[in-house]
């Protein structure tokens, strides 16, 4: 939580979610492996009736697979939609989530910020749009829907426009 | 078609190891997943207070601890766990 002292006139200008599109690697994983559970499945059907070795292994393999791949999938998408970019009147706020592991939160002041960056490098990008926010220093935040609006928003806040 | 009873998970040492596995793997799903709601819902809950907690004179908003995502996730362990739980206990019936 951040530490905001009462009555500091600190509002909020903003709050923004990342991008759509960083699911989208997260579900070609989970197909992916879905797939390598479905083939332990298919093992286990072709020695079915033997009740042997092989068809037993391939079995828990196949559930086991199936196992971490749902929970897998469904904590990174979790944590992913929660992560959030919070414009205010005095900083920018970044938090980044991984359930169980981390939680990070960066936070960007305007008093020691003299410029934002927004940036769309590739076509994905463009025709997405999301994109990439810089600061002078600082991790850059990626995924950030329509970055040059957000960019601007900043900027407004910063009164640089 | 001829299925598995209750029974024959357990008539071998093969069989009965594999069933033991199963059902601890099972089990541990579930406290994955109830480890996982209770986590993300902290998460939650935070990041509902957070807005209020940087500009104190915006309106308190009802708590809402569950959310599209988290049912979506319920609905889809239970879909698991009874797809594995057929695919698994009744083996022969199925293929």
């Amino acid at each position: 939580m951040p530490d905001v002292p009462a009555n500091s006139g600190e509002q909020l200008v903003l709050i923004s979610h990342e991008s759509w599109v960083k699911y989208v690697r997260l579900v070609a994983v989970y197909l992916l492996l879905l797939l390598g559970s479905i083939l332990f499945f298919y093992i286990a059907a072709l020695s079915a009736f033997q009740y042997d070795l092989v068809t037993q292994i391939a079995l828990l393999l196949g559930v086991f697979l199936v196992l971490v791949d749902h929970h897998w999938f469904f904590m990174a998408i979790m944590s992913q939609a929660e992560n959030q970019v919070i414009v205010t009147t005095d900083r920018v706020i970044w938090i980044r989530h991984r359930i169980f592991f981390d939680e990070e939160m960066h936070e960007y002041a305007f008093e020691k910020m003299k410029f934002v960056v927004s940036e769309k490098k590739t076509f994905l990008q463009y025709l997405f749009q999301f994109g990439t926010l810089k600061f002078e220093s600082g991790t850059p935040i990626p995924y950030v829907p329509h970055p040059s609006a957000v960019a601007m928003a900043i900027e407004q806040a910063m009164g640089l426009t | 078609m001829q299925t598995l009873s209750l029974s024959d998970h357990f008539a071998s040492p093969l069989m009965t190891t594999s069933s033991v596995i199963f059902l601890a793997m099972e089990g541990l799903s579930l406290l994955v997943f109830f480890l996982v709601i209770f986590q993300y819902r902290r998460i939650v809950l935070k990041h509902q207070i957070l807005p209020r907690a940087i500009q104190h004179t915006l309106e308190k908003e009802p708590e809402k601890g569950v959310t599209t995502l988290l049912w979506i996730y319920v609905i889809m362990t239970v879909f698991v766990i009874v797809l594995t739980t057929i695919l698994f206990w009744l083996q022969p019936a199925v293929f």
